[in-house]
């Protein structure tokens, strides 16, 4: 069994590096857009804030399979192809800016109104006070669960598998349908996940208890 | 010739509907079962009983959901054979048996220290000191994590369309290779998911309000 895995064991990595390339790409693309969100989501307009709501609503309350097929299978319809590791990238995307637009809101809302007081108290107003005072405390507040998101982004990147996007899930897949060694193969690649997923969460739990 | 109208696809979804609340309720009523011993053992101060219940919580939580149903409906259907629907079942009971077992874990360490010091200083055994004074207030501690891992488990059924299980997406791919617009069948599969979904999340965030008056935290 375990010469196997020495043999396999190059492949996966590859497909793992693919993972992890795509995991940094929905950060990138992902963690942005929920800060946008989050900061529309408290605007003071109100057709602004509804819209943006009704926007995280839906893309949480979506499976992200479904968005992902929407993507890939629909837009073509509409003129718009992406390639399948774009299409990945976007969906999760997407998704990643919905749910961590919740998490940026909290961290704006946490940053008490007392603050934007003693900020306008001492000149400071608009644009300034958000960037130089609630900006940099709201973002202090929030590392844990965005990493915590991210180990779930890296683990629904298997996902790719779908639609056929040769990160590790898909390669270990591949090699069962080769080599009929179905239920080894994917335990090895789920071994990989869980040791990466675990080892980082006991690290996202020690940076959180430093922070506070 | 076939009908691809909204109407008729939407009759056509409505069918894996079934499959999928069936799904959400099984595995989450089986992850339930499975949870309690685990995050009793968990919270055990016998090592014995806390580290396997440990590493069987951080391996269902750590192994990704897709891999997960991957293994038991190809790795081991091979040797007991299994259809997609029961190995689509195993998986996410395995899986949100983890997550329950997490937030039951988290209920229990939440409950205030000086409850179980109350309760010792009242002369209750230990095994009273838990069970009627520590687990009713860990409950309502965990009950709205609970709820929302629902919902979040409503939207992953989804990945059992994969090995086959029919739900509403699988219905959906269906469709679409029988010529429906792919941009309206996976809109109303996603409708189907939200008319469930956005309900079931307002419940939640109600049982949130009304437990959150109702406990005293760590």
């Amino acid at each position: 069994m375990f010469e196997h895995w020495i043999e396999w064991l190059p492949q996966l990595l590859n497909g793992l590096g693919t993972s992890l390339l795509l995991t940094a790409c929905v950060a990138l693309i992902g963690f942005p857009l929920g800060l946008v969100l989050g900061l529309l989501a408290t605007a003071p307009s109100r057709l602004v804030r509804a819209l943006v709501i009704a926007f995280i609503e839906v893309f949480r309350g979506i499976p992200l399979l479904a968005v992902i097929y929407l993507l890939y299978f629909g837009l073509p319809a509409t003129g718009v192809t992406m390639a399948a590791f774009t299409t990945i990238v976007v969906g999760h995307s997407l998704n990643l800016g919905a749910y961590s637009s919740e998490v940026f809101r909290a961290g704006i809302l946490h940053v008490g109104a007392g603050q934007r007081e003693a900020a306008a108290s001492l000149g400071i107003t608009g644009r300034h006070a958000f960037f130089h005072v609630v900006l940099p405390q709201a973002i202090r507040a929030i590392p844990g669960p965005l990493m915590s998101m991210l180990i779930m982004v890296f683990q629904s990147t298997s996902l790719a598998f779908a639609i056929g996007v040769s990160e590790m899930t898909s390669t270990a897949f591949s090699i069962g349908s080769m080599t009929f060694e179905y239920l080894n193969v994917l335990v090895l690649a789920g071994l990989i996940y869980a040791v990466l997923c675990i080892v980082s969460a006991r690290i996202v739990a020690r940076v959180e208890e430093k922070l506070n | 010739m076939s009908d691809f109208s909204f109407a008729s696809i939407l009759q056509t979804l409505s069918a894996g509907l079934g499959i999928t609340i069936l799904m959400t309720v099984v595995s989450f009523t089986v992850g339930t079962m499975l949870a309690v011993p685990l995050a009793l053992m968990r919270t055990s101060k016998l090592r014995i009983l806390r580290a396997p219940a440990v590493a069987v919580i951080d391996i269902s939580r750590g192994i990704p959901p897709l891999v997960w149903l991957l293994i038991i409906y190809f790795g081991i259907s091979p040797i007991v054979p299994l259809e997609p629907l029961p190995a689509g079942l195993i998986g996410l009971s395995i899986i949100s048996a983890g997550y329950l077992a997490e937030n039951f874990r988290a209920g229990i360490d939440n409950v205030h220290l000086g409850q179980k010091e109350a309760a010792a200083a009242l002369g209750l055994t230990p095994s009273n000191q838990f069970w009627r004074i520590i687990a009713p207030q860990a409950l309502n501690i965990s009950i709205p994590p609970s709820a929302s891992y629902a919902v979040a488990l409503l939207k992953d059924t989804a990945i059992a369309s994969i090995i086959g299980v029919a739900d509403i997406i699988f219905l959906a791919q269906n469709e679409v290779s029988r010529g429906g617009s792919a941009v309206l069948v996976f809109s109303v599969a996603a409708l189907l998911y939200l008319l469930v979904g956005i309900p079931l999340s307002y419940f939640s965030r109600f049982v949130d309000g009304v437990v959150r008056s109702k406990v005293v935290t760590a």
